[in-house]
This record gives C-alpha cells, sequence and structure tokens, in this order.
C-alpha cells in the first residue's frame, strides 16, 4: 500500500469516528401520533400583575417550541386563564380547566394568595398542579397534588440572614415589611427570627406601604440607631422611594430585596447599583445547554427582556412534560403527579432541579448584585 | 581650471539626433562635427581625421561598438547616457543631467580603463550564467519588477555542474545555481558581493558564484546583502568568488550567457582582461577609485561551494526549501551527539541519583528537592541525540540513542519503585499529584522545549542553557512517580505519570527534530521515515492528551465557581474557600474547603456531602476541610 493511499484510509477513519456523535441525534426523530393531551396554564395575563402571566407564559411557549411532542408523539396542548392574581378568579379558572376542558395538569403563574386558594381543590381533582413563581411556605403544604418550583419565602428569608450575618459579617439591621402582603410579611419574619437566632440585632422594623411615611425622617432615625443594612421584601415602587432618599441623604448601608423584585424596574433607577437580589437565574451565571438552546429559542421568538419569569415558565413546561414522558399513559395525572414529585437532578437553566415527594423543591438560591442595570451573580446557595 | 577638448565627433542615432544643437552650441569652445553612429561604424577613418575625442549618445549596443572601435583607433570617448541609461551611467559614474553629462563627455583628461570580453562580446556591466534570483535583475527596472521576476526565478532553481578555469590554471569544479561576472557597477546588489578590491583598471575579471544549499539560505543570504548597505568584506556562506586575467566557464549542458541584459552566447566560455584597453571620461568618484587601484594577485576563494561527496549529491538536484549539511561540515556537533547518546558509566550514576533525590523529594512534597533531580538528570541529552538521529536517518545514532534512554527508563523505574518499597508509609504527595494528570499543555512544554534543547546543542555559546530547559520539561519526575506507582502495585498510578513522561519524551523528540531541519541540519539525502514514525507516536498521544485537557479545563471551571458556592446545611451557613478536584486511581476526589460559624455535627457533613454530591453525575470522594470563623 502506497503512502498516501494510508494518509487517506486513516483520515477518512477519523473522520468518520468524528461524525459518528451526529448520527444519534437523527434517529431520536418523533413521529406525531396525532393526539393531544391538554395542559391549562392560569397566571394574571392582565391587571397591575400581567407581565408574571404573560412572561411566563412566553416562557411556556419557548419549551413548546423546542419541542412540541412528547416520545410517544402526543402533543400538548395549552389552555389558558386569566385570574389576574386575584383568589377567586383562580378559584373559578381552575374547576373550569379541570372540569370543563379536563386538562391533565395545571401550570401557574400566579402569586402566593391564588396559589393558596386552590390548594385544597386540587387534591379533590386529583389533577398536578406545578406552581412556578409563588414562594409561600404553605404551597405544597397537606397537599398531594401541589408542588412548587421555586424555593418558599421560609429558605429565602433563612438564607438572607445568614448571608448578612456570616457572609458580609453585618450585626445590625432595620427591616421593612408589608404586613398587607405574604409574600412580604412572610419573607421578613422568617429574616427576623432566623436573624436574631444568630445573635444578629434587628434594629427596627419598619411597616410600609404608608401613604405618610416619611422616608426621610425613617431613615435618618434608622441611621441614628446604627443599621448597617436594610432587608427590604417590599414592593419595587418602594425599594425605588428608599433608594433615592438614601442617595439624597448621602448614606450607603447594605441592601437586600426579595426574589425577583427588581425584575421590571432594574433600568428605571441608577441608584440600585449594588442592591441584593434573590433568585433562581442571573446574567452573568453560565448557563447550561438546556438554558443556552432555552435562551437562544425565546430570543428568536420574542421581544421581551428575558428574566426570572420566561425562565421559570420554560422549566415548569420542561419538568412537566418530562414527567408525563416517564408515565407509560402520559395523560394518566395522577402517574404525572407522582413523576413530577420524583423528579431528580433535572438540568435546569442555571443548575440541576429536585422536586421532593413533598412538593418542595430542591434547587440553587443565586444571590445577585445589580451592576450597571444587569443582576450578576455574587453566590449561589444550595 | 578643467581642460576640455578643442574638437570631439558627436556620434547620435535618430532617437538622439534633436541633441545635436544642444551639444554644437557647448559653453566649453568645443568644435562638434555632428556624425550619424551608422556612417561612423561603417566608415570610421572618414572622420577621426577631424577630431580624436567622440562622444556617443546611442544605446548600449552603439556604445559597445564604439567602444571597439576605440581600442582599434585609439581615440578617446565621452557618454551622454539617455535618462534610461541608468546602468551605463552607474557604470562610468556618468551624471544623468543632459548639461553635467556633456561637461563631462567633452574633458580633456580621460581615464584608461580595462575592457572584458566573453567569446568577444564586450562586457560592460555584468554577464550572467544560471540563475541567481534577484541579484542578476536590472538596475533600470522598478523594485517590484525586481521582485516579481526574481520570485518567479526561484521556482526550481537547482545546483548545477560547473567548472571554472583560471588563468593561473586553477580547476574548480562544483555545483552552483549561477555564476556572474562583475564589472565595477555602483548601486547594483551584485556589487555588494564581491570583495572591496574590484576596479577597473586592475586588469582582473571579477566573479561570483552562488550554490544556495536551500531557499532558506538563499534567503538569508539575500537578506545579508540588504542589510549591508557597503560592499561585502567577507564571501557569504553559500557563495564563491573567483578573481582572475580569464576566467574558462563550462557546464554539462550548454547555458546562455546574459551579457548586459542580451542573451549573446552560451557556454563553453572564454572572459578575459584587455588591459588599459579605452580611453573614457568618468565620473569623479571613480576616477578616484581607479587612481588608487593596484594590480592584484589571483584570487579564488570556493570553500562554501558543494566539493567532493556533497557535490554528488546537490548536483542537479532542486533546492530544497530547508538546508542539509554534511557531517564535515559540523564535525563538532555530530562527535558531541555521538558522545550523548553512548552509555556511560557518569550517565548510570547521574540517572540513579537524580531519581534517587526526584522520589525522596517526591514523598517530602519539596519542589526545591525535586527540582534539584531535574538538574542532575541526564536524558535531555540522549533524546536531541535521538532527534538528530532520526533527522538524518542515522540508523546507528537513533539505536544507540534510543537504547540509552530505555536504560536510563529503566534505571529510574526500578530505582524509584525499589524508594517506594522501602518506604514504610506511602503518602500521595501534591507533588506527585501534579504529575498525574498530563494533558495536552504538558505537550506544548515538551514542544517548546525541545526547540530550545535542540537549539542549545547546536549553539555552543549557549549551552548552558541546556540546564533551563531540563528544568522547564522535567523528565526525571514523572519517571520517578511512575516508578513510586509500580512500587505501590498501582497501575493506574504508573500509567498517568508514565504518559506524562511518554509526552515529554515524543514532544521533545519531533520539535527537535524540526529545529534540526530548520537550523539546516538535514542530511544531503533526505528520509522522512524517521519523522513519520515520530508523528504517528504524536498523534497517538495527542488523543489521551486532548481528553484530559478537557477534563483539566473542566476542573478548572468547577474549581473557579466553586469559590461562590454556598450551603446550608440545618440552618448552619457554610462558605466554600476553595475546591480543589484530583483524579486518583480512577477515582474523582474533591477536596473542598469551607468557612463556617458554627460546630458541624455528622449529620451536617452528611447532608453536606449529599449536597455537594447531587451536583455531580458520576460518584465523588468528598474530602472537606472545615475552618471555624468567629
Amino acid at each position: 500500500m502506497n503512502k498516501s493511499k494510508a494518509i487517506q484510509q486513516f483520515l477518512f477513519l477519523f473522520l468518520f469516528v468524528l461524525l459518528l456523535p451526529g448520527c444519534t441525534e437523527e434517529s431520536q426523530k418523533i413521529l406525531p401520533s396525532g393526539k393531544q393531551i391538554k395542559v391549562g396554564v392560569i397566571g394574571p395575563m392582565s391587571g397591575p400583575d400581567q407581565n408574571m402571566g404573560k412572561e411566563g407564559l412566553e416562557g411556556i411557549q419557548t419549551a413548546l417550541h423546542i419541542g412540541k411532542f412528547l416520545h410517544n408523539g402526543d402533543a400538548i396542548e395549552l389552555l389558558i386563564e386569566d385570574d389576574q392574581n386575584i383568589p377567586e378568579l383562580t378559584v373559578k379558572a381552575f374547576e373550569k380547566l379541570v372540569v370543563v376542558d379536563q386538562v391533565r395538569a395545571v401550570i401557574f403563574l400566579s402569586s402566593s394568595e391564588s396559589v393558596l386558594a386552590v390548594n385544597d381543590i386540587a387534591d379533590t381533582y386529583q389533577v398536578p398542579v406545578l406552581v412556578l413563581l409563588a414562594t409561600h411556605a404553605d404551597i405544597s403544604k397537606e397537599t398531594k397534588f401541589v408542588s412548587q418550583l421555586c424555593l418558599d419565602n421560609t429558605f429565602q428569608g433563612k438564607v438572607a440572614a445568614l448571608y448578612v450575618r456570616d457572609e458580609l459579617l453585618i450585626d445590625q439591621v432595620a427591616v421593612f415589611k408589608n404586613p398587607t402582603n405574604d409574600h412580604s410579611n412572610s419573607l421578613a419574619n422568617e429574616f427576623i427570627r432566623k436573624f436574631r437566632a444568630i445573635e444578629g440585632e434587628v434594629v427596627d422594623v419598619v411597616l410600609v406601604p404608608s401613604e405618610l411615611i416619611d422616608y426621610a425622617k425613617v431613615l435618618a432615625k434608622l441611621r441614628g440607631r446604627g443599621g448597617q443594612f436594610l432587608y427590604l421584601p417590599v414592593r419595587a415602587s418602594d425599594v425605588l422611594l428608599i433608594t433615592e432618599e438614601l442617595h439624597n441623604m448621602g448614606w450607603n448601608p447594605g441592601l437586600m430585596g426579595g426574589d425577583s423584585l427588581l425584575n421590571n424596574v432594574i433600568d428605571s433607577q441608577e441608584y440600585l447599583d449594588g442592591f441584593l437580589q434573590m433568585d433562581h437565574y442571573s446574567s452573568n451565571l453560565e448557563a447550561t445547554s438546556l438554558g443556552k438552546q432555552a435562551t437562544q429559542t425565546f430570543r428568536s421568538l420574542f421581544d421581551t427582556r428575558h428574566s426570572t419569569y420566561p425562565a421559570s415558565g420554560f422549566e415548569g413546561m420542561a419538568i412537566l412534560r418530562q414527567a408525563m414522558d416517564r408515565c407509560q399513559k402520559p395523560a394518566d395525572s395522577v402517574c404525572i403527579n407522582s413523576k413530577i414529585r420524583s423528579t431528580r437532578n433535572f438540568e435546569g437553566i442555571m443548575g440541576k432541579i429536585t422536586v421532593q415527594e413533598d412538593g418542595k423543591v430542591v434547587r440553587p438560591l443565586i444571590i445577585n448584585r445589580v451592576d450597571g442595570k444587569k443582576l450578576e451573580y455574587v453566590v449561589k446557595v444550595y | 581650471m578643467k581642460p576640455y577638448v578643442t574638437s570631439a565627433l558627436f556620434l547620435h542615432v535618430p532617437e538622439t539626433e534633436d541633441l545635436t544643437g544642444l551639444v554644437s552650441g557647448n559653453p566649453f569652445a568645443c568644435g562638434i562635427t555632428p556624425v550619424p553612429l551608422q556612417s561612423f561604424l561603417s566608415a570610421p577613418e572618414e572622420y577621426l581625421h577631424l577630431a580624436t575625442h567622440v562622444v556617443v549618445a546611442a544605446p548600449l549596443k552603439g556604445v559597445k561598438s564604439v567602444l571597439v572601435l576605440a581600442m582599434q583607433y585609439d581615440f578617446s570617448i565621452g557618454c551622454i547616457p539617455t535618462p534610461s541609461q541608468k546602468d551605463l551611467g552607474s557604470c562610468y559614474g556618468l551624471p544623468l543631467k543632459f548639461e553635467d553629462a556633456l561637461e563631462l563627455a567633452l574633458r580633456d583628461d580621460p581615464q584608461i580603463m580595462d575592457l572584458i570580453l566573453c567569446n568577444g562580446e564586450i562586457l560592460i556591466f555584468q554577464a550572467t550564467i544560471g540563475r541567481l534570483p534577484l541579484i542578476d535583475a536590472s538596475t533600470n527596472i522598478s523594485v517590484y519588477q525586481k521582485i516579481l521576476g526574481g520570485m518567479k526565478r526561484f521556482i526550481g532553481l537547482k545546483l548545477l555542474p560547473f567548472q571554472f578555469v583560471t588563468s593561473d590554471g586553477v580547476k574548480i569544479k562544483t555545483a552552483a545555481s549561477g555564476c556572474m561576472i562583475v564589472q565595477h557597477h555602483e548601486h547594483s546588489l551584485a556589487s555588494r558581493l564581491i570583495s572591496h578590491d574590484s576596479s577597473l583598471v586592475d586588469g582582473m575579471i571579477s566573479m561570483v558564484v552562488t550554490a544556495p544549499i536551500s531557499l532558506v539560505d538563499y534567503f538569508r543570504f539575500l537578506s545579508q546583502i540588504f542589510r549591508s548597505r557597503t560592499q561585502q568584506k567577507r564571501i557569504a556562506t553559500s557563495v564563491g568568488y573567483i578573481k582572475s586575467e580569464s576566467i574558462d566557464i563550462e557546464t554539462e549542458v550548454p547555458l546562455g550567457v546574459v551579457i548586459d541584459g542580451e542573451s549573446v552566447t552560451e557556454t563553453p566560455v572564454h572572459c578575459e582582461t584587455v588591459p588599459k584597453a579605452i580611453r573614457i571620461n568618468i565620473g569623479e568618484r571613480l576616477r578616484e577609485i581607479a587612481a588608487d587601484s593596484k594590480r592584484l594577485k589571483e584570487r579564488v576563494d570556493t570553500k562554501n561551494l558543494p566539493a567532493g561527496k556533497e557535490l554528488i549529491k546537490a548536483a542537479r538536484q532542486k533546492i530544497p526549501f530547508f538546508s542539509y549539511a554534511s557531517e564535515e561540515r559540523f564535525r563538532d556537533l555530530f562527535i558531541s551527539l555521538r558522545e550523548d547518546s553512548q552509555i556511560k558509566p557518569t550517565y548510570l550514576v547521574l540517572m540513579v541519583l537524580s531519581t534517587m533525590l526526584a522520589a525522596v523529594g517526591l514523598y517530602q512534597s519539596s519542589s526545591a528537592v525535586v527540582i534539584g533531580a531535574m538538574l542532575l538528570a541526564p536524558l535531555m541529552a540522549p533524546i536531541v541525540a535521538l532527534a538528530m538521529g532520526l533527522l538524518r536517518h542515522d540508523t546507528r545514532l537513533s539505536k544507540a540513542s534510543l537504547v540509552t534512554i530505555a536504560v536510563g527508563v529503566t534505571i529510574a523505574l526500578s530505582a524509584a519503585a525499589l524508594i517506594s518499597f522501602l518506604f514504610p508509609h506511602k503518602p500521595i504527595t501534591m507533588e506527585m499529584q501534579a504529575r498525574l494528570n498530563p494533558s495536552i499543555l504538558d505537550l506544548a512544554v515538551a514542544i517548546v522545549a525541545g526547540v530550545a534543547g535542540a537549539y542549545t546543542k547546536s549553539h555552543k555559546e549557549i549551552l548552558q542553557s541546556l540546564a533551563g530547559v531540563s528544568i522547564a520539561v522535567a523528565l526525571v519526575p514523572p519517571l520517578a512517580v511512575a516508578g513510586i506507582g509500580l512500587g505501590m502495585g498501582d497501575l493506574s498510578f504508573f500509567t498517568q505519570a508514565f504518559l506524562l513522561f511518554s509526552t515529554n519524551l515524543i514532544g521533545i523528540t519531533l520539535a527537535a527534530t524540526f529545529t534540526f531541519r530548520l537550523l539546516g541540519y538535514s542530511p544531503v539525502v533526505r528520509d522522512k521515515k524517521g519523522l513519520y514514525f515520530v508523528l504517528v507516536l504524536l498523534i497517538g498521544i495527542t488523543v489521551p492528551l486532548v481528553l484530559s485537557y478537557n477534563e483539566l479545563v473542566e476542573t478548572n471551571v468547577l474549581e473557579k465557581n466553586w469559590q461562590r458556592e454556598r450551603f446550608v446545611v440545618n440552618d448552619k451557613y457554610l462558605i466554600v474557600q476553595q475546591a480543589k478536584v484530583v483524579h486518583q486511581r480512577n477515582e474523582k476526589i474533591l477536596y473542598v474547603k469551607v468557612l463556617v460559624r458554627d460546630p458541624l455535627t455528622r449529620s451536617d457533613l452528611n447532608q453536606l456531602r449529599k449536597k455537594i454530591q447531587s451536583n455531580f453525575t458520576d460518584h465523588l470522594v468528598i474530602r472537606v476541610q472545615v475552618i471555624y470563623i468567629p
């Protein structure tokens, strides 16, 4: 055999080995069966919280765009209901979807109050409910059919306290809370409990919003009492007033808010730099391969800024589809529920997600810092 | 006041006829008789009674015809070059501005000068036989044309058999790409080649012979010429120089002889000087040179031209891109390499000592001791010798080097294994672990070290740098680790460390082989078998190294990211300060250093282990170092 022939054969073999992995992708093509499985989506598609619903839905649609069909060829059909984040409307929407439309699972993009309203009914109808954005600790409590994909307020409040005390080494904090809002109240209470338990001092608890509140006066008082850090699990509008006043007074304490707090207002003020916020995602944390695919597809489909809501929607739909695929009968609601609750190390957008048998999620919590109107990752907490 | 001739003939051609008025009305009180050149050439006697000085404004061929008649009738000559006749201007130092040229042409102080005839043809500037790309270019063309034309002439450049015989009867047989007879010619590249003793009145012919052994060599030689603004004092490498009253040039097949840009005859050619042949008005600078010149002895400087065995190999072959060399040229280097390839008692003793030192240093985890062992290690020398053996297809040198390396490796493995066997405790230190994960980066180090090793070896004055090369590539420590692996009976340990040693060995050998080739140590007759063999080995070893590199990148990313990982276990906050992944005995070990305020219980650690493990798909051995912070 001459030399050039030997080299040609070697190159051919080499190319063959290189191309071999590509062949397996092709063999996984799914043939549609012609059947459809209905999945309900409930969220605020109108009203003041419509961002949650609309953007979350875009995430769900992104997941379906990447893979509309289950492994057996069945297609997923979405039925969308707007609850405006009002618990009464949520219950009505849920009953319609389950009883009239006979959906096999429901994805929730609503807040905690709305989701808590359907906790009991879900068990009655035995339809799996996947909660993507609500963080109240009682969601999934005493129910076998509601699973929560975001870390609850208890964990978030606890981590916030530990981070401030053990990582930032801060002894004295002031906490702002809105007693009429479950989300704010539970985050603040857990933070206060844990911070005190680890020998930190809460110098004051400020209740917001109050129409008569004079932030200049309140903040001056806190400064005088030695507050080094302000924990702010309140509405974004309150945070903007506070940060503006802090800027006016020339005081620069550490600041931390609740989860996804600044998602829609991050561009609106320049005094937010350094503000800490909890999330499941970050602008500068490297995404998993699924995460990269999701971002790319989302950008090709929508003009919306990719934030926490669409990311949560995408992960929720992907986990639900995986659960359906793992059932022998993908339309079997009981099976879907059990498979959701046995999701182990699902490769999410920025880390692994495990759903426990009690419906609670195990996933990393990310502490971000606002830096130049972006959320930059500081630490990841497991 | 300068003397001017009182009368002169003005020889013109139709193109220069319009100068007649200007020449006739010259301000030097010289009576001019205009004569068409053709009329003068056909009957010179008819005009020479009118004047004994002739001013000529004509193409080169016409000027040459006038020179022939000048020899015969002994009249003096003045030239007025046209703006396109830069060559002529350069050769006789003539100004190109008409008024200045006329002033010089009408002077009455001609310089007696020699003429060169080749097969009876007058040579004014230069004659070329064969090819001398870029050097033989005319000065009348642009730089761009010179480079383009020169590059074309590189294609298929060959060394051809030549024979030169001087007037003293010296016979030179050689192979050359070409040769060039150079008359004094300022501003030409060719004139920079000839020694400063060239002259127009020394009765000698100066000839340059080029015999580049490679294109690289030729480029080097050209760069020397371009860099040098003045004439070369020394004969450049690959160039021969002959200065004689006459030179006979013979070639195996007839080659065209290009005289002053025109192919007028072919080899064999007899070139001779006609001393004091003509009287011509020349520039001031040239006149000073002519005044200083004296008759010199014949000079034959051909030691840089192929001769003997080399001649047989080189003749009629295309000039290779890289240089080749005969052992005779680099005798000292080859003697040294042959010595390096031999097994000597000092080599054996140093091998044992360096391995023992390395093994102890590895157990101590002492970088200083390990570096000491690297310095002692004598392995680099036979590897470099092996590279040369492979390049030159010198089976004896290659075999001897391979045997020496193999013996050295066996000694190192045995010594390290024995030490490991004798040591009661066998800790796996960080120094050892550092040699268990070779990657493509190690191959890069070996390649650079191989280049440095070969370069150092071929330059005596920097030989002391070889120690630095030995430290950079560290041959003995991986061998010692492999030996320790053998002593512990751990095959994976042995394999990983030996892979690193093999990487170094192959990387150095290949890089050194190429370096020697670039430096011009290829044999006259090349054989690529050895090189192919090392290349195949290199490809073979690259696969695991690339995989290992990918793993290394992943590990580095993980280690970097993990510095921002935090764990909450049973309400206790754990800050990861440092994380390190080590691959050992088919296990992945994650070393984590955590900071914590509260005491950790077994349950806390167990939960931490589970949380860490959940981040990995494959099983991990997790080692946690806890640092309590107040």
